[in-house]
């Protein structure tokens, strides 16, 4: 065997280079950082909300989007922000309320009343320079809204029972409110007063149909009920709706809004494909949507089954 | 009939080798009158009854001059076929290391002759073994790397023992996303694209979940061929890489056995002869300690568990072997000791290899079968569970025969049927359970052709049938060496041809602390991933004790599936279909010169996918979406020094890696959804947003490291030997990054500096 001492002078400079910048990475070197948040100022607030006509109070949510709180939003939103009527030049300030939904928010909100057909800019203000807006129009009027107590488009309790697991008698437990001289349906929402069940809203925006100028709603109530039902039947029982004497009023609300004109077609996408920043945006600034809504509401009455 | 100017370039190739397989391959039937006689043996060391790889066997005239030649394969089989007039013929076959083996022969036109061999070692030449051992230069080909047990032993590896990962991870075409996860990136190649067989045994992810180590240590693989590109149509079904491992098999000699221990792992292995000459057994089994041990010693924390259980069992004689395999891999453990997301993964083979020839016939029959399991989950802390896994049964036939004019025909044929499932109990965006069977048959035709000592050209055309479930594919491929002269010393090499994949590899990549990995078939059945390889080589001796090596590749990538991009915090099923392109070269330079050992090597790549933006789902300005993905790797330099001195062993390795790509985020927000009204302000907080900047527009810093280990062979008695090893894993304690968590802002760094002492006793 060869001693290293016996070796060409090249390896023995190689070893000796390999020790020298072991020892001067050793000594030298400090320890790499990396920052992956690197805000924009081409996007700094997230708006979003709907201007309601209709609504006496307006919110909008503002949230930061270069600060390290990545759900929610720190105590101090470090901007203002006010409502700008476009059609009158009028500036409303809104007002900063830090809500707590588990994390906390800041939802910007006014009792000023909202005007139809009239054009509207958000405007968040950092230092008193406008670095973020949304502009949206209003729609001109309400949709107008007609439920028709057929027998089968009633809201008529208790439901029918499932023949099987997948066919839940649809068309028995299904009710139907139509709406016209309306362009575009922005929202359809239900609310069934139910006592003992916490206040919520079912959404039936995708179940629209459009039938020329009328907009046919069909709304599958039995889901619904099964969800607020107070008191579900124990297992092994089939899930069963909330009965007629759950309902603190014996009828549901229904409330349709209409779209404003930029209100965007955007029904039957995907969730991945509307939240993709750059899409269905109308923030300068920011990321987000703000839209302008007229809705109204009717009452469907709660009918009993014979 | 074709009209040639309608045939498409594969189609033209395809014929074309079509043609020359008719041209060369003699029918079975008229063997008898080509004259051309055959001789065929296995070559094994005397005292263990193993496989020598790589021996050289020389069939000369009486004048001396070499009428034949061959190599053995990783089996230790040799073929060697010529045209000859009837006369005595000296045969030689030599390893280094051992006696050669020297018989003269009357052979005679049309004869079929085996001889087996087995050599007695040589001790005053074991000198050289671990030099010489390495794969000369006229063996050098394309995109391949011929690892032999001397080459893993030279990376130091946290013992006891070496380890093929570790070998892996320093060859300059390969890329890590860190030194955790088990998913190895091969020349802009992703994990799901990688073809790992055990004995002809797919396995899917053989990598422990702590990088330094796979379910292949160093004393286990008798030789490995791995193919950065370029590989034969006898390898089908994966787009990237090729990893051919051979079990060692068991003594068959006598009992043998050795235990060891070290902070990361306890090992015992066993072996030895069921029938004296004839047959043998091997167990290895490894399991991790470092879960255990590191509090003691490490300033990180190492949740880490992992082992492996490979058992072999061998039988041979003079004209046939059998050998049958088990192995089962379990990995389990937090990429990232802060998140409590716990990583799990298994693979579970079973299946036996025999290869056979007679007397009589001049073909080889090499018949495998067996099954493979792969399965593989995350469990987060709010009790959700992501698990996939694939399941395969197959059973492969491959027959080899003599040509004209001593060259070969290798046909293969093969039926795998595949079960893949998934299953994500959680929200997620895409489909969340899917379970799918797959049957696929392949063919293929290849063909050895020399001429003299200069040319050796392999043109191989496979063919794929994934039955009911998309258009066959058919992939001509071309492999050659040139040596001027039919030197020793220069060989100039390239390799290329049309590869297909028929199975999507799914996994989070912008989630480097991840390492869950769905396999399925490609959603996008009528357009498979494609790939086109080129490598072009050269290897050139620079004296007695240097070697270069120089190695350019390009791989031009279509229809490879990708996550689509989505802003929102969920794993994704969504795949869309990216093009790509990657480039690079290697450059190695050896200097073996007595006890001292050097490796430089250098590798340089570009990746880059291309993708409509829409198709993608991205956002941005350009509707045509450019990216380089997180394995996009520039820079690679590795310097490997070894010294084999009186007292022990020494050896150090320094790398460095320039930084992989990532994307910056701009910021976060959570969406809320306005169409319908769903998501009101005062009522719901929304879904969180993540803002992705321009995709991985920018890099992590550059990784650099140091690794030293010293190791000393002390006799105890006649027959106990104890290794000792000590060493140091990042020996200046660089904090070179693994990834920064975009949901915590916090920086997740690979190993700290880790000393180690390590034994083993072997009996």
């Amino acid at each position: 065997m060869t001693a290293f001492s016996d070796c060409q002078p090249f390896v023995r400079s190689v070893f000796a280079a390999l020790v020298v910048a072991a020892a001067l990475l050793m000594l030298g070197c400090k320890d790499p950082t990396v920052d992956v948040l690197q805000p924009s100022e081409q996007f700094q607030f997230s708006l979003f909300g709907a201007l309601d006509v209709a609504a006496d109070t307006q919110a909008i949510r503002v949230e930061p989007l270069g600060d390290s709180t990545q759900i929610g939003a720190p105590e101090d939103l470090g901007a203002t922000v006010f409502l700008e009527n476009l059609n009158t030049g009028k500036q409303i300030p809104l007002q900063d309320s830090l809500t707590d939904l588990g994390v906390q928010v800041h939802n910007l909100w006014t009792t000023q009343p909202i005007q139809p057909s009239t054009s509207y800019r958000v405007v968040v203000q950092v230092e008193g320079e406008p670095v973020t807006t949304a502009t949206t129009k209003t729609p001109a009027r309400p949709p107008t809204l007609t439920h028709t107590a057929f027998p089968d488009t009633s809201l008529r309790l208790p439901c029918v029972f499932p023949v099987t697991p997948n066919n839940q008698r649809r068309p028995a437990n299904t009710f139907t409110v139509t709406a016209r001289n309306v362009d575009r349906i922005a929202a359809a929402e239900v609310h069934y007063p139910i006592v003992g069940a916490p206040p919520r809203v079912f959404n039936h925006f995708e179940g629209v149909e459009r039938d020329e100028d009328l907009f046919i709603i069909s709304i599958f109530y039995r889901e619904n009920l099964v969800t607020a039902n107070p008191n579900p039947p124990p297992p092994p029982a089939p899930p069963d709706c909330a009965s007629r004497s759950d309902f603190a009023h014996p009828y549901a609300e229904v409330i349709v809004a209409s779209g404003g004109p930029d209100w965007p077609t955007w029904r039957g996408l995907p969730l991945n494909e509307i939240a993709r920043p750059d899409s269905f945006s109308n923030v300068q600034g920011g990321n987000g949507f703000v839209g302008g809504v007229y809705s109204d509401t009717v009452r469907v009455p709660v009918a009993e089954r014979p | 009939m074709i009209s040639p100017q309608r045939m498409s370039v594969p189609d033209r190739y395809a014929a074309f080798l079509l043609v020359a397989f008719v041209l060369l391959a003699p029918p079975l039937h008229a063997q008898d009158t080509t004259g051309s006689t055959t001789l065929q043996g296995f070559v094994r060391a005397a005292e263990d009854g193993r496989a020598l790889p790589g021996a050289n066997v020389v069939l000369r005239t009486r004048d001396g001059s070499i009428q034949a030649a061959a190599v053995a394969n990783a089996q230790g089989l040799y073929q060697l076929s010529t045209t000859l007039r009837p006369d005595r013929y000296r045969l030689r076959i030599s390893f280094v290391g051992y006696e050669a083996y020297r018989d003269t022969l009357r052979l005679s036109p049309d004869e079929q002759r085996v001889v087996s061999v087995a050599l007695t070692a040589s001790p005053q030449e074991m000198e050289g073994v671990t030099v010489e051992g390495r794969q000369p230069v006229a063996e050098a080909e394309a995109g391949l790397r011929e690892i032999r047990p001397a080459d893993i032993e030279a990376i130091p590896t946290p013992g006891p023992g070496s380890d093929l990962a570790s070998y892996l991870r320093s060859l300059p075409g390969v890329t890590t996303t860190g030194d955790r996860g088990g998913r190895l990136y091969v020349r802009g190649g992703t994990p799901s694209q990688n073809l790992v067989l055990v004995d002809g045994i797919p396995i899917y992810k053989p990598f422990h979940i702590l990088g330094f180590f796979s379910a292949f240590p160093g004393d286990m693989v008798s030789n490995a061929d791995f193919y950065a590109g370029g590989f034969g149509a006898e390898y089908m079904g994966r787009i990237s890489s090729v990893l051919d491992v051979n079990l060692q098999t068991g003594n068959t000699e006598e009992f043998a056995g050795s235990i060891g221990g070290g902070p990361f792992l306890a090992s015992v292995r066993a072996e030895g002869p069921l029938q004296r000459g004839s047959s043998s057994f091997l167990v290895r089994a490894r399991h991790s300690l470092i879960e255990y041990t590191s509090g003691s010693f490490l300033s990180n924390d190492t949740p880490f568990k992992f082992y492996d259980v490979t058992a072999k069992v061998h039988t041979q004689s003079r004209s046939n072997q059998c050998s049958f395999v088990g192995m089962r891999t379990y990995d389990r453990g937090r990429l990232d000791p802060d998140r409590d997301a716990s990583f799990r993964w298994t693979n579970t083979a079973v299946g036996g290899e025999c290869l056979i020839f007679g007397e009589r016939t001049a073909q080889i029959l090499d018949v495998s079968f067996g099954t493979t399991r792969f399965s593989n989950a995350v469990l987060s802390s709010d009790g959700t569970e992501r698990s996939a896994g694939t399941w395969r049964l197959f059973s492969n036939f491959d027959l080899t025969q003599p040509g004209l004019w001593g060259n070969k025909i290798r046909w293969t044929a093969k039926v795998r049927a595949d079960q893949y499932n998934f299953d994500l109990d959680e929200i997620a965006l895409g489909v969340t359970a899917n379970d799918q069977f797959l049957i696929t048959t392949s063919t293929h035709l290849g063909a050895e052709i020399t001429w003299g000592e200069a040319l050796a050209i392999n043109p191989s055309i496979g063919a794929q049938f994934p039955i009911s479930y998309a258009p066959p594919s058919v992939e001509p491929r071309l492999r050659l060496s040139y040596r001027p002269g039919g030197s020793e010393r220069t060989s100039f090499t390239a390799a290329g041809g049309l590869y297909h994949q028929f199975v999507a590899g799914l996994t989070d990549e912008r989630d480097a602390g991840s390492s869950f990995q769905i396999y399925e078939p490609t959603p996008f059945a009528d357009r498979p991933s494609q790939a086109l390889h080129a490598v072009m080589g050269w290897d050139q001796q620079l004296g007695r004790p240097f070697r270069l090596s120089v190695e350019g590749w390009y791989k031009q990538l279509r229809d490879i599936p990708v996550p689509r991009w989505t802003p929102i915090v969920r794993f994704n099923t969504n795949l869309a279909r990216a093009d790509g392109t990657a480039f690079g070269a290697d450059l190695s330079l050896q200097y073996d010169q007595g006890p001292v050992g050097l490796n430089v090597t250098y590798g340089y790549g570009k990746l880059t996918y291309r993708a409509a933006k829409d198709r993608l789902g991205a956002w941005g300005d350009n509707e045509l979406v450019e990216y380089s993905p997180p394995y996009d790797l520039r820079h690679k330099l590795g310097i490997t020094a070894s010294l084999d001195a009186d007292w022990g062993a020494a050896s150090v390795r320094w790398q460095y890696s320039s930084g992989l790509p990532f994307t910056s985020v701009y910021g976060f927000d959570t969406f809320l959804e306005i169409r319908g009204r769903r998501d009101t302000p005062p009522r719901n907080i929304g879904t969180p947003r993540t803002l992705f900047d321009k995709a991985y527009d920018s890099r992590l810093p550059p990784y650099h490291r140091l690794d030293v280990s010293l190791e000393r062979d002390i006799t105890l008695s006649p027959s106990v030997d104890l290794l000792v090893e000590a060493g140091t894993i990042n020996a200046y304690d660089r904090a070179n990054i693994f990834y920064v968590d975009i949901f915590t802002l916090d920086q997740v760094d690979q190993l700290s500096l880790i000393p180690y002492l390590s034994f083993e006793v072997s009996f």
